[in-house]
């Protein structure tokens, strides 16, 4: 009943260090679908209580795009202003298995340990 | 009734309610201190304040004539608090860095508290002074040298009015410190090396693919252009230095002329620049009209180079400063024309002289010789005729030109 505020954080803080590691392979999967739209994103993530807010999402997308792991076009759109339509790049693609890879090993190792405990 | 604006937002236009405005503008402003200090800081900002036009555009599509309160609020809470959006910052000092930039105080015309033009009001407002502190060393500077005449019709003619509420608010922001430029041209100059080294990846790998050709184009004219616009600017900051130079020179001499002469050391005597008309209020008239004729395109031009070269709004009433400089052209040219008689050629030719043979004989221009040379002098200026008729107000003068290069 009553987490103490100071342990509350620190579980907040936990959990968003967590989120944070995977945060950036689930943009990466999302877009390697072909071409999405940023707020396509958003939703996929929010579903899956990644994020809460959509601003989160644009440093995240621009900072992948600088290191050379996503790519974009404008495109034009009936509901205001240009969009950016995102992408992988070769580099991305090649980035995103090896993440894959590394994920399904954690995933079967943090299984294991939390299966036999 | 709260008023509707038209806002121009990622490039759309959108009309907004005045406090809907207020908080949305305070948002973006947040955001843009958060971002400031972050390398892809802009980029990120484009894209949110893209997506919020969006947003608009669809409660504009579903029938909203404009957006209100609501609706900012709406957006607001679903793109996040700046906190939210920094939770990737894998750089700890960063964090710092945030606090450290504050929001630009802007130079503006308060129009809602003017006596003239909302000058001073600005001017007291931007350097955090009381307002009629400004007005009385302004009113007293007009009186004793005449400087802040000019100065002032220029600044009614170029500084913006605070119109909206944003304006006021930035008129009485923050503090602008050197820091902030320094951070403005720094990102910057770190935004152009990551634009080239982006675009020639794209450009790369679009040929590899040997598709997009037609985008790959178009950024490589980007990336050209921004470079271009970076010597552009480094141009433009030769121009301001030159122009500020001659600017400052030529203020220098007509100012000179005007309130009584500029002493030169020339050997063991000191020269004082020749005046160019007799009479010394057709004189004052004559300097000052002819430094704004000259000033006014100077600073217009050094103004525009400035705003280029920080990625300023530009906000110039072109014909404010045009009816200025046509005012100035009018008493330039009705005070040569009134006053075309009362050239002082001897004194240009005795202060040449002088100059050529450093003999210190003294001319007959006598307005600007203090009390010891008045002495020296009485027995070789019997033949200025005016002398008796403009004492009076030639010892005035004199101890104004004192006072201002002496």
């Amino acid at each position: 009943m009553d987490i103490c505020l100071h342990n509350k954080m620190k579980i907040e803080n936990t959990q968003s260090q967590m989120r944070k590691g995977v945060l950036e392979y689930c943009i990466l999967t999302l877009t390697s679908t072909g071409e999405v739209y940023a707020s396509d994103i958003i939703s996929h993530l929010k579903d899956a209580k990644l994020i809460v807010v959509e601003g989160t999402l644009y440093p995240l997308l621009t900072r992948l795009k600088n290191s050379g792991l996503l790519k974009y076009e404008w495109k034009e759109s009936d509901q205001g202003p240009p969009r950016k339509y995102y992408s992988l790049t070769e580099e991305g693609q090649e980035f995103t298995n090896k993440l894959a890879e590394t994920w399904n090993e954690l995933k079967t190792s943090v299984n294991k340990i939390t299966e036999t405990k | 009734m709260n008023k509707i604006i038209q806002i121009n937002l990622a490039g759309q236009a959108v009309s907004i309610d005045e406090i809907a405005y207020q908080s949305l503008s305070h948002y973006l402003q947040t955001l843009e201190q958060h971002f400031a200090n972050m390398k892809d800081g802009k980029e990120i900002l484009a894209d949110i304040e893209s997506r919020i036009a969006e947003l608009f555009f669809g409660k504009i599509k579903k029938g909203n004539s404009f957006i209100n309160k609501q609706d900012v609020d709406e957006a607001i809470k679903l793109m996040g608090t700046p906190e939210d959006m920094g939770i990737e910052d894998d750089e700890p000092n960063q964090q710092k860095n945030y606090t450290k930039s504050t929001a630009g105080r802007k130079l503006f015309r308060d129009t809602e508290d003017r006596v003239l033009g909302g000058v001073c009001s600005g001017l007291g407002a931007y350097l955090d002074m009381d307002t009629s502190l400004v007005r009385i060393i302004v009113v007293l500077l007009i009186i004793f040298t005449g400087i802040p005449l000019i100065a002032y019709f220029v600044l009614w003619a170029i500084v913006p009015e605070a119109t909206t509420p944003n304006d006021r608010f930035r008129m009485q922001g923050g503090n602008t410190t050197v820091n902030d430029i320094v951070n403005n041209v720094r990102t910057e100059a770190t935004d152009i090396a990551r634009t080239v080294k982006n675009e020639a990846n794209n450009v790369a790998e679009n040929l590899k693919k040997n598709s997009n050709l037609k985008q790959s184009g178009s950024s490589v004219v980007n990336g050209l252009e921004q470079i271009t616009r970076f010597f552009a600017k480094i141009f433009g900051a030769g121009t301001l230095i030159v122009l500020v130079i001659v600017g400052v020179a030529l203020s220098i001499f007509l100012l000179a002329n005007a309130t009584g002469g500029l002493t030169l050391n020339a050997g063991d005597m000191d020269v004082v620049t020749p005046s160019i008309l007799r009479s010394p209020t057709l004189n004052w008239i004559f300097s000052i009209s002819l430094l704004s004729l000259v000033l006014i395109p100077i600073g217009t031009l050094c103004y525009a180079i400035i705003l280029f070269i920080f990625n300023m709004d530009v906000r110039l009433s072109i014909k404010a400063v045009f009816l200025s400089w046509l005012l100035s052209l009018a008493i330039f040219i009705g005070i040569s024309i009134y006053s075309a008689g009362d050239v002082n050629v001897k004194s240009f030719k005795e202060f040449g002289e002088k100059i050529r043979n450093s003999k210190f004989k003294l001319g007959d221009n006598d307005i600007y010789y203090d009390e010891s040379y008045k002495l020296e002098s009485d027995t070789s200026k019997q033949d200025n005729p005016n002398d008796s008729i403009t004492t009076p107000e030639i010892k005035k003068d004199t101890s104004l030109a004192e006072l201002q290069w002496l």
